[in-house]
């Protein structure tokens, strides 16, 4: 079920009522409900997914399981290997199979020996590039023994399947996650109504911001060769927003309901269009995913460690893979090797650990300079989302052909001022609460409640006023 | 927890008193029986779906207004009537389209179908009794939440627009004439074979007991009730089971007068589709059907006889002209 549905707003109170009158007095209970919501959730969708996780859930507890009783470094190995194939090999057949066996065709036919093969009909299960990484994230981090495994099941099964990032994010480590099932949760008020600040604002984003945006940048680029340039970059800045829209605002909703039952999660975006250079563009973007290769793949393949050759290597490796991850098709690997090379300059002149700090914090305005940086990174981040947006590597290449034309400098054809407007004042509300986890968090300790209220309503208000236009979230395709 | 849920209990209640607020003033307005009143020289009330929409054109028609409506099942024409009537005490004489379809299942999604509540609610709501909402809701309550918000919206982006009037036309259905003549193309696509394949085996029953339900509300306000089914295209006929629709027409509705004219034979340039008449069809129909809503004794089996002498006489000229 989407979270911005009424299904979703008729189960949450539901779950939280039974978590909190219900099951508060068992651990084993209160776990044992996160599971049955889950799964309730996740089925809501269809069914069938649930065999799957169930499936990835039994494997990877058996590997913790095993990893506990085995100290040979080869049987170690080998169950770690198990939890990988599994959960890639799972991942693989769902979301790769049929681009592999179509790339393999073409290949062949290539060089002249056409062979036949026909594609399955394969439905992606919703959020499996989430959680399988999140289960291999248990099974590599007990391997290396950063973690004890747990013999408590339904704490693992709740951890695996935990409703509100099941199936976008953030994707969680067990080192931060898996604990806090081990001890009975307990209401903290604050903790709540901060959950419910950051519920409204996921809200708003995903609403009024990604759903509008949506609107026009499907116009754009499902027409796009019957738009003038300006327009088409119009189309490019409104995808801009819509993914960042969508996917920070599902993750703001699923950190928001976490801490309504009284869990953290690891914040997974830190307003990554005021970046001043893509690597800290990179650093406040996904931030549960690229610290995740990061640990599991660019650390054990050398890192940083070695020469410049191998870190560029590992950057190159990093950023295709990353591509890949996002969905099977050349559109999303030729958008991580951009990202890749946007990144190599900084590589080499040893300047990706600058900008670690939030841009002009404690100032109303960034200075010239930081203004210019965050314009030609933004400038940057667009022009690389043509490509994931794209259909097809050829329709990215005549959009963008399309844009750098004489009619670039002509008024564009679709203008929606109320868009325009709404996308000011969410820009304005970013930048002013840049320095916090998401933009309205200070909002209950700097206004009084009169204001803040009247603001919580003018929020409600364009919820309500521009809800209707309601679009799928992104990165359930992923 | 306590205090969490106060706080919620306390932020909501503004909320809800303005939505509450606005909701009763737009039930308020909309129920202003001037939107409903009707010139006082109408005496016929022409009530169904889409083919009487496009097939009654009610300038030819004397003393009649259409307020058919694409899409509309006897649940929703069971709330216009009652407001039309409550409104329009010149009213004598209802006539409402009684055609195979109706009884058919596909009429279940007519009623609490997504799209059907999306449309027909937000037109009805404010005349609807509480019991008909509940009818509703138990169906299909996320689709009701859903038109209750677009009423809202639509309402508020209104008073907005217009300054604090609302201005929006009340859509309760008009003749609506058609240009297109489709026939010959979907004979030719063997059209009529997915029309077989995708109509529902069965009856609705919801359909049915509001149908009764008019049959009931007539007699109270002691209007004439007359049920009419509408020239349909052969070929369609001939999927249709005759038998059945006829058992449960005697069985329910045997004291409504029914003028059945499905046997009026026109001309396939005079079709849309293989069930609604162009503009072409709706005036040559209309004229006809002036005929039997101006006289107030006519019978059914009357009805059948001027259509077969009708028909003869066309299937001559068609003959003659060949």
């Amino acid at each position: 079920m989407l979270f911005n549905s009424i299904d979703f707003a008729l189960f949450l109170p539901i779950v939280f009522v039974l978590y909190w009158f219900v099951t508060n007095r068992n651990l084993k209970l209160q776990n044992l409900l996160i599971v049955v919501a889950s799964y309730v959730f996740y089925g809501w969708w269809d069914t069938r997914f649930l065999s799957l996780i169930l499936f990835s859930t039994l494997v990877d507890y058996g590997v913790g399981v095993g990893l506990l009783k085995q100290e040979s470094l080869t049987k170690r190995k080998i169950l770690l290997w198990i939890s990988i194939l599994v959960n890639l090999g799972f991942l693989g057949f769902f979301k790769y199979y049929n681009f592999f066996l179509d790339n393999f065709i073409t290949a062949f036919t290539f060089f002249g020996m056409p062979i036949k093969a026909g594609m399955l009909n394969i439905i992606l299960p919703v959020g499996i590039s989430f959680y399988t990484f999140q289960t291999l994230s248990y099974s590599i981090d007990v391997y290396r023994r950063k973690l004890e495994p747990t013999k408590d099941f339904i704490a693992f099964a709740a951890f695996v399947s935990f409703f509100p990032q099941l199936v976008a994010g953030p994707i969680e480590r067990a080192t931060h996650l898996l604990p806090q099932f081990y001890n009975k949760r307990v209401f903290n008020y604050t903790l709540a109504v901060d959950g419910l600040r950051q519920i409204l604002w996921g809200l708003f984003k995903k609403i009024v911001i990604a759903d509008n945006c949506a609107e026009y940048a499907n116009l754009i680029f499902n027409h796009s060769d019957s738009h003038s340039g300006s327009t088409l970059v119009l189309g490019a800045l409104f995808f801009t927003f819509q993914i960042y829209g969508d996917f920070s605002g599902y993750s703001d909703i699923a950190i928001g309901t976490s801490r309504l039952f009284g869990f953290d999660l690891m914040r997974n975006f830190a307003f990554p269009y005021f970046s001043r250079d893509i690597a800290e563009f990179w650093r406040r973007w996904h931030i549960s995913l690229s610290t995740w290769f990061r640990d599991y793949l660019y650390i054990p393949l050398g890192g940083s460690k070695g020469g410049m050759q191998m870190k560029i290597r590992n950057t190159f490796i990093i950023f295709l893979v990353s591509g890949f991850w996002h969905g099977a098709n050349w559109t999303f690997i030729v958008w991580g090797l951009l990202n890749a090379l946007y990144f190599l300059p900084l590589l080499l002149t040893n300047n990706n650990r600058n900008n670690l700090e939030v841009v002009a914090l404690g100032k109303l305005l960034p200075s010239g300079r930081e203004f210019l940086s965050i314009l030609v990174t933004f400038g940057l981040t667009v022009f690389a989302w043509i490509f994931f947006r794209a259909d097809n590597i050829s329709h990215a290449f005549s959009y963008i052909q399309g844009i750098f034309t004489s009619s670039l400098l002509s008024v564009p054809t679709v203008l929606p001022l109320s868009v325009f407007g709404l996308l000011a004042f969410f820009m304005t509300v970013e930048w002013m609460g840049r320095g916090e986890a998401y933009a309205l968090e200070a909002l209950g300790s700097r206004w009084k409640r009169p204001l803040r209220w009247g603001f919580y309503y003018v929020i409600i208000f364009l919820i309500f006023f521009f809800m209707g236009k309601e679009q799928e979230f992104i990165y359930f395709q992923f | 927890m306590k205090k969490l849920i106060f706080k919620i209990f306390f932020f909501c209640l503004p909320l809800l008193i303005v939505v509450i607020s606005f909701r009763t003033y737009i039930i308020f307005k909309k129920q202003q029986p001037e939107h409903y009143r009707f010139d006082a020289n109408i005496e016929n009330l022409l009530l169904g779906h889409s083919q009487p929409e496009c097939a009654l054109n009610d300038s030819i028609i004397e003393k009649s207004v259409n307020k058919c409506q694409g899409g509309e099942a006897y649940f929703y024409t069971y709330t216009k009537l009652k407001k039309l009537l409550a409104v329009n005490n010149q009213i004598k004489t209802v006539y409402l389209s009684f055609s195979n379809n109706q009884i058919g299942k596909e009429m279940d999604k007519w009623t609490y179908g997504d799209i059907y509540i999306l449309d027909k609610y937000p037109a009805y709501f404010y005349e609807m009794a509480l019991q008909d909402k509940c009818v509703l809701i138990k169906e299909n309550f996320k689709s009701v939440i859903s038109a209750e918000s677009k009423i809202l919206k639509r309402n508020l982006v209104d008073l907005l627009k217009n300054k604090g009037q609302f201005k929006e036309p009340l859509y309760w259905g008009e003749h609506l004439p058609l240009q297109h003549e489709k026939v010959d193309s979907l004979i030719k696509e063997n059209f009529i074979d997915k029309i077989v394949q995708q109509n529902e085996k069965g009856f609705s029953t919801i359909n049915i007991d509001y149908l009764k339900k008019i049959v009931v509300l007539c007699k109270e306000e002691k209007v004439q009730l007359v049920f009419f089914r509408l020239p349909i295209h052969q070929l369609l006929r001939e999927t249709y089971d005759e038998k059945v629709f006829d058992s449960i027409r005697r069985k329910h509705f045997d004291s409504v007068l029914f003028l059945d004219c499905a046997d009026y034979t026109i001309s396939n340039d005079k079709y849309v589709d293989f069930s609604h008449l162009n503009y072409k069809g709706a005036n040559e129909f209309s004229d006809f059907f002036n005929q039997l809503v101006q006289n107030k004794s006519i019978t059914s089996d009357e009805v059948k006889d001027l259509i077969k002498k009708r028909n003869s006489k066309y299937n001559y000229e068609i003959n003659f002209n060949n």
